[in-house]
């Protein structure tokens, strides 16, 4: 039973996270949780020429949520933003194998902090943008 | 104590075709048969609406949601009936207090609570604090998850006007020593109010011991039906309130241009209440009384000895709190650095329910330096095998995520 919500690929990025921790040098900080379970995660990124050339996560969550972020981080570094943008829910559960219904929240976290924080940089004139306490 | 399952039909219920294992009373207790029956009976029978109109349905709905607060006022050794407040829940009732104490505190006044309260305990007063600029003080807890007396007494000021303290904490399940801060409440003059939602369904309590001017419970979590809690307070502390929720029922007289009062505890029951829940609450009375108080402490007592080694054994699993004598029938708990919510998962697929997460206790959790925490809690229908059952969910849950 357990196998049809914890799927090998969450599972085994739950155990060796990619791309854990905190970048020294970043034009993008961006960081939220959701207060019901308390998921929380954190995203530093390095943007240049709109391109993430480099990205890292720090999450204290569960093992749908930190194997989400993850992923997340492994599929948008070397993307361009227009890219990372695009990226939609139903992508992100399929490369994590398949979401039930009542996990939907954990798995979505990392993709909503993410590109709330892309949007702020944006706006920031491509310069560099920190967001703290986004509500998910 | 072995029959008392099957008074309990949802025990009889099977989730993902496995027996259900019910391990979170704490958050709200099953309802036995003679519960759901009296509830049942008095719609079928009795329902009409109650103080309204002579007529024989109304007076036999009136004599049975009176019956319920003679019941109360029985079980916890209160003066009268006129002492027991039916509301909505402990966390009404907190709210009533906190907004009928208001009248006699000033700026600067302060109130004392402690870090182990559940959040029912702690925002009300936040809202009393910004309504009113009274200053709100917490007395520590201990590295073991005990209330730090010495600091409670510290804290404890000429200013000091209210003091509130849960019976038993929610998470840690410690049991505190009421009667002692009640003895250091009255005499630095503040009104002393108990948060007993933990502890009234576990052990005997008695306000006349406790001394509390005010105390309040849910129903629901001790057999009884939701919707229905209970504000007792001492009769003159209750008198010099004013009512806090206004309407039918809690007048004698109403003119236009103002109105005057009905007595205890009417003034404070506006508008028509949960009459069958406060039937379905005295037939959990009923039951408790039966089964009796002391022999399910007594109950609680051994599981929770059994689950504190049973558990305790299991490699990489953390156990919180203080030592059995101490706590009620709660075990908090994680495993190594596994998500609570991933062990709550887990343990629901082997149809074991358990609590996960914060617990409406953030301020503790902060204290205890946890993120989450997973609780297994026990009572009168519970069993050893049951505490058998979540080990094993524990041991696959290690499995799964490697801990």
């Amino acid at each position: 039973m357990a196998d049809n919500l914890y799927t090998e690929i969450i599972l085994d990025l739950y155990k060796n996270p990619q791309n854990k921790g905190r970048l020294e040098k970043f034009n993008l900080e961006t960081s939220g949780g959701n207060p019901i379970c308390g998921d929380q995660v954190t995203f530093t990124a390095l943007i240049s020429n709109d391109i993430v050339e480099d990205i890292k996560f720090f999450a204290s969550g569960c093992a749908i949520s930190t194997a989400s972020d993850s992923l997340l981080t492994e599929m948008v570094k070397g993307k361009k933003i227009s890219e990372v943008k695009k990226i939609t829910p139903e992508k992100l559960f399929e490369q994590l194998g398949g979401i039930i219904q009542t996990r939907i929240k954990c798995a979505l976290l990392g993709l909503i902090v993410l590109k709330k924080g892309i949007e702020e940089y944006e706006k920031s004139g491509k310069k560099s943008a920190t967001i703290k306490g986004i509500v998910v | 104590m072995k029959n008392v399952r099957n008074d309990f039909p949802i025990l009889k219920q099977k989730i993902n075709s496995k027996p259900l294992i019910y391990l979170d009373s704490a958050a709200t207790s099953q309802k036995p048969i003679q519960v759901i029956e009296a509830e049942l009976n008095f719609y079928k029978t009795s329902n009409a609406n109650i103080h309204r109109g002579l007529n024989t349905l109304s007076r036999m709905a009136t004599e049975q949601y009176e019956n319920a607060h003679g019941k109360v006022s029985e079980f916890i050794g209160a003066k009268s009936a006129r002492e027991i407040i039916f509301t909505k829940n402990a966390t009404e009732s907190l709210n009533l207090l906190a907004y009928t104490l208001e009248k006699n505190l000033s700026k600067g006044d302060e109130v004392l609570l402690t870090k182990m309260e559940h959040h029912a305990n702690i925002v009300p007063w936040q809202q009393l604090s910004k309504r009113k600029g009274v200053v709100l003080k917490y007395a520590e807890i201990t590295p073991d998850g005990k209330l730090d007396i010495e600091d409670l007494e510290n804290k404890i000021s000429p200013k000091t006007k209210i003091i509130s303290i849960t019976a038993a904490s929610n998470i840690l399940g410690t049991i505190n020593p009421v009667e002692k801060v009640g003895k250091m409440a009255r005499s630095a003059g503040a009104k002393f109010i108990v948060d007993a939602a933990q502890a009234a369904a576990h052990m005997k309590i008695e306000v006349k011991k406790i001394n509390a001017d005010f105390l309040v419970f849910s129903a629901h979590k001790m057999l009884g039906p939701t919707g229905i809690g209970v504000l007792y307070g001492k009769e003159e502390p209750l008198e010099e309130l004013e009512p806090f929720l206004t309407g039918g029922d809690m007048i004698s007289e109403v003119n236009l241009q103002s109105s005057s009062w009905n007595i205890l505890p009417w003034k404070f029951e506006a508008g028509t209440p949960n009459i069958a829940g406060a039937i379905g609450f005295g037939a959990a009375i009923d039951y408790l009384q039966k089964i009796g108080m002391e022999n399910i402490a007594l109950h609680e007592q051994e599981l929770l000895k059994y689950s504190l080694k049973r558990i305790g054994e299991i490699k990489s699993v953390q156990i919180y709190g203080p030592r059995a004598q101490e706590r009620t029938g709660i075990l908090p708990f994680n495993i190594g650095t596994v998500h609570p919510h991933d062990v709550s998962e887990i343990l629901d697929r082997n149809a074991v329910i358990i609590r996960a997460g914060n617990h409406c206790a953030q301020p503790l959790m902060q204290q205890m330096g946890m993120e989450g925490v997973c609780r297994a809690s026990f009572y009168l229908y519970n069993t050893k095998e049951e505490i058998d059952a979540l080990a094993k969910g524990i041991e696959q849950t290690k499995k799964i995520f490697g801990a």
